[in-house]
Formats: C-alpha cells, sequence, structure tokens
C-alpha cells in the first residue's frame, strides 16, 4: 500500500485484525487499490459490465471488465486458465503461475470460485504470457459461449468418500473436449462438474449445467461390529435413525437394518455413522440442465436425473465421454440463442431427450423423482 | 469515418474496420480487408467460407449462425480459427464484407 498513512481509509479498515485480509493481498500486487477504494465510497463497485476480447491465437480464454473510472485504470483484461482437475496444484505449477502473474500481469491472481485461474494483464501481454503458460503444462480457456472448464472435487486423491475418480473423470472429459472449450462455438455457456458422490461438495448439481456424480446402486453396507463399538463410544444411535430422510433404518434391538425400497441412496447415514460405508455397486449419474443463473425463463434450477446409474469398469469413461458429447451436439443443434441447457430441456422436454439420445427411459426417476432411482 | 484503399478508390469502413457499404464489396476489396485482419493470402479454403457467407447474407439479410457455417462449409470452428485468426465474426464476416454481427458468429 502506498505510504502515505491517510490514503484509503476504507482500504485500511478492511486490514485491521488478525485473520486473512483480500486487501493486504490486492495492495500487496500492483492492482489500482484507488479503483476498489472508490467501490468502497460510492457503495458500488467502479466496474462496468465486461465482454470477451477478440486477440488473435487466443480464440476464448480472454475477458475484460471495463472501467467506470478510466482514469484509474482503463480496463480489466484477464486470461481465464483451464485448473487442473480437482484443485490440485504441484508448489512448482503455483510457482509458474506466479512467475507469470509477476511477468505479464498486475502480481495477482485470482483463484475464482467457478474453478479457473485468473491472471490479470494488459491486452498486448496476452500472448506471451499464453506461450509461457503452455510451455508449463496449463492452456487456457473457458470463456464465452464454449464448454467451460470441468471441475471435480478432490476425489479418492484425500476422500474417503469418494465412489468413483472425479478428477480422473474430469480429466478425461477435459482432455477429450478441449477444442470445445478453446472455440467457442455453442448457442450459451456449459458448465459441468464431477462429484465423486452423492454429497456433491462442489455443488455440480445446483450449479452445472451437466455434473457426474458417483453414486452406488446397492445399499448402505451396515458392519454391525463396528456399530456396537461406535454405541459403545457415545454414538447416537435414535439420531442417526432420526438422520435418514426416508425413514429406512430400522434397529430390531440388536442389529440395524435398510429398508432396500425406502433408501434413496443419498449420504445421510454414512456421514453421520462411520459403521456404515457406501455400497459396492458403483457408477456415475447424469444429472443435465442445473444452472444459478437467472437469465432465462426457468431461472434457477435444479437439474433432470437424465441417466441414474452408468457403470464404470476399469476407469474405462469413453461411455460417459460419448453421451456427453452426443448431447452437445443435440443442445447446440437445437437449442436457441443464449438457451442454458437447463432451459432447452424443460422446452423441449426431457423425454424428447432421453429419445433422441437412444437412451432407455427409466420412468421412475421422472415420475417419482427424489425416491430410489433404482 | 476511416477508409481503406483499393486501387486508389476509398471505402468507407466503421471503426471496428467493417465495410460501412456492402454493395461496393468485390474481391480486391476483400483482399485489402484481409490484410487488415492479418490474413496475407486468400487461398481456396477462404474464398469458401468467404462465398458462402455472402450467399447467406444475400439471401437472409444476416451472418448465419456459427455452427451452420461450420456445417455448410465442411470447416471445424478450429479449422475456421486457423483461417482467420481473429475468428468467423470479426475475421471471416468483415472479409466478406458483412456489416458488423451483433452475436452469434
Amino acid at each position: 500500500m502506498p505510504g502515505d498513512s491517510k490514503e484509503f481509509p476504507l482500504c485500511r479498515q478492511l486490514m485491521k485484525g488478525p485473520s486473512p485480509s483480500h486487501v493486504r493481498e490486492l495492495s500487496d500486487s500492483r492492482y489500482p487499490l484507488a479503483m476498489y477504494e472508490e467501490g468502497l465510497a460510492t457503495g458500488e463497485t467502479a466496474y462496468g459490465h465486461g465482454g470477451y476480447i477478440s486477440i488473435p491465437e487466443l480464440p476464448s480464454g480472454v475477458a475484460v471488465r471495463n472501467s467506470c473510472r478510466p482514469e484509474i485504470i482503463e480496463e480489466s483484461a484477464y486470461l481465464r486458465i483451464l485448473p487442473p482437475a480437482g484443485g490440485w496444484l504441484s508448489a512448482g505449477t503455483l510457482e509458474k503461475l506466479a512467475t507469470c502473474a509477476e511477468t505479464y500481469g498486475k502480481g495477482l491472481i485470482h483463484l475464482t470460485s467457478g474453478g479457473t485461474i485468473e491472471i490479470y494483464t494488459t491486452r498486448e501481454q496476452m500472448v506471451p504470457m499464453v506461450r509461457e503458460l503452455n510451455t508449463a503444462g496449463l492452456d487456457i480457456g473457458s470463456t464465452g459461449n464454449d464448454l467451460r472448464c470441468l471441475t471435480a472435487c478432490c476425489g479418492p486423491a484425500r476422500c474417503d468418500m469418494a465412489l468413483i475418480n472425479a478428477p480422473a473423470l474430469a480429466t478425461y472429459l477435459g482432455q477429450r473436449f478441449i477444442d470445445e472449450q478453446q472455440y467457442p462455438g455453442y448457442p450459451q455457456k456449459v458448465k459441468s462438474g464431477v462429484a465423486g458422490c452423492p454429497n456433491d461438495c462442489i455443488r455440480a448439481m445446483m450449479q452445472k449445467d451437466h455434473s457426474f456424480i458417483g453414486v452406488y446402486r446397492d445399499l448402505p453396507q451396515i458392519n454391525n461390529e463396528v456399530l456396537a463399538a461406535w454405541q459403545q463410544a457415545g454414538g447416537d444411535l435414535a439420531g442417526l435413525i432420526a438422520a435418514c430422510p426416508a425413514g429406512a433404518l430400522n434397529w430390531t434391538g440388536s442389529t440395524l437394518t435398510v429398508a432396500p425400497d425406502r433408501c434413496w441412496h443419498c449420504m445421510a447415514c454414512i456421514n453421520f455413522c462411520p459403521a456404515i460405508r457406501p455400497g459396492r455397486e458403483r457408477g456415475v449419474a447424469w444429472v443435465a440442465g442445473g444452472k444459478y443463473g437467472h437469465r432465462g425463463p426457468q431461472g434457477p434450477m435444479v437439474g433432470y436425473v437424465l441417466v441414474p446409474f452408468i457403470p464404470i469398469k476399469d476407469d474405462d469413461y469413453t461411455a460417459i465421454g460419448d453421451l456427453f458429447g452426443a448431447f452437445l451436439e443435440l443442445w447446440a443443434d437445437n437449442a436457441r440463442k443464449k438457451e442454458r441447457v437447463g432451459d432447452f430441456i424443460v422446452r423441449v422436454g426431457p423425454l424428447w431427450v432421453l429419445k433422441e439420445l437412444g437412451l432407455k427411459v427409466e420412468p421412475q426417476i421422472l415420475l417419482s423423482p427424489k425416491r430410489n432411482g433404482f | 469515418m476511416p477508409a481503406i484503399n483499393v486501387g486508389g478508390i476509398e471505402i468507407e469502413v466503421d471503426e471496428d474496420g467493417f465495410i460501412a457499404d456492402p454493395s461496393k464489396w468485390n474481391e480486391a476489396v476483400a483482399k485489402a480487408l484481409a490484410e487488415t485482419e492479418g490474413v496475407t493470402e486468400l487461398t481456396e479454403d477462404h474464398w469458401k467460407v468467404v462465398n458462402y457467407l455472402r450467399q447467406y447474407y444475400q439471401q437472409f439479410g444476416i451472418a448465419p449462425m456459427i455452427r451452420k457455417l461450420c456445417k455448410e462449409t465442411g470447416f471445424s470452428l478450429k479449422q475456421i480459427y486457423d483461417l482467420f485468426p481473429s475468428g468467423p465474426a470479426k475475421g471471416a464476416c468483415k472479409i466478406a464484407g458483412l456489416p458488423k454481427p451483433t452475436g452469434c458468429v
């Protein structure tokens, strides 16, 4: 922060206290803090509407926010970098990103909630920076009407709940559809997420047009010995039974059982008690149409479960990739201008989509959603 | 208004370099516009895209949707970007003498 202690009083307020401060990070970079101070003072951001910049060699990946105070900063252009699946970044990659941000940008990196990595720079510095990023094994994309980056949860690399290898699936889809991520040719953006289990920590079902959720088709596995030990250590059995949203857990006095016709295959009991583990028959549920966006006739919506179970064998994700590609073609050929996947499915009907894709219609997922889909 | 010089004749273009009067377009103008977009030589493939865009524009009065352009010409979007580095809208449509497209392409 510039030396004068009277400068930027509102930003200084946000730097007080022991907790981390975003203002400290901003002021340590070459970000024009006057823009942020201006926004704090007037009660609204000093940035205007944004858009995309056409830069030869970079069909996608370059976006811009216009400035309402051009005397402070003319515009804020940034590159979107495709993140490695699961958010796993080695210290070496972080160092490379830091070097790029220092050399070509403002010394500032933004890890977005949407999963991408953004570096702010000027139009002239974009192409040289992309060349350097490419040599470090990183690539750009995810801007405009294209396939946005595929986000994934951390998966079995760290989590004990993971039913599928979410980062591996996201990496497979990301590499297979790399052109779609870099050349905007769709009617509207398409976001995708891969969650390792129905806990869906990355909010894929709500936020993403396409989500691939790890699911199990058989019943939760109960280990009665572990359950007894858990109870002895103070485990709340009544609380566990009450935690099941479907009322599928029964206590006979000595053993705990799951009612097969009632179980929704959510993760409530599994999260609650270490004696209950997910079933062994695992695969992927394909959910399409979720979005947070308020635009479009439907507004924010949760996706449709179009296929409740796609089996995965030997880490072969070809079938999922084929289905994903076929849907994207179907949607792009039939969607209206600026129509998100969710609005499209509502307009044409999920049954039409399933029929066009040649998929088996499983009536239970449409007639009684939120119930046992298997 | 800015202009480009084609064989001694001034052709008016808008602030983004798109031709102001599409009826003044001819092959020499296309070559001059191509140079402003970093396309040094117009090959057969370039002309295939340009001619398709002109034909569609003359028939419907608008630029085609990007996917239609790819399907009808048989080029992938990546190939279009290889031919016209600034893309189908800013590159191809400009060289084809179409007014600036509002969205899609």
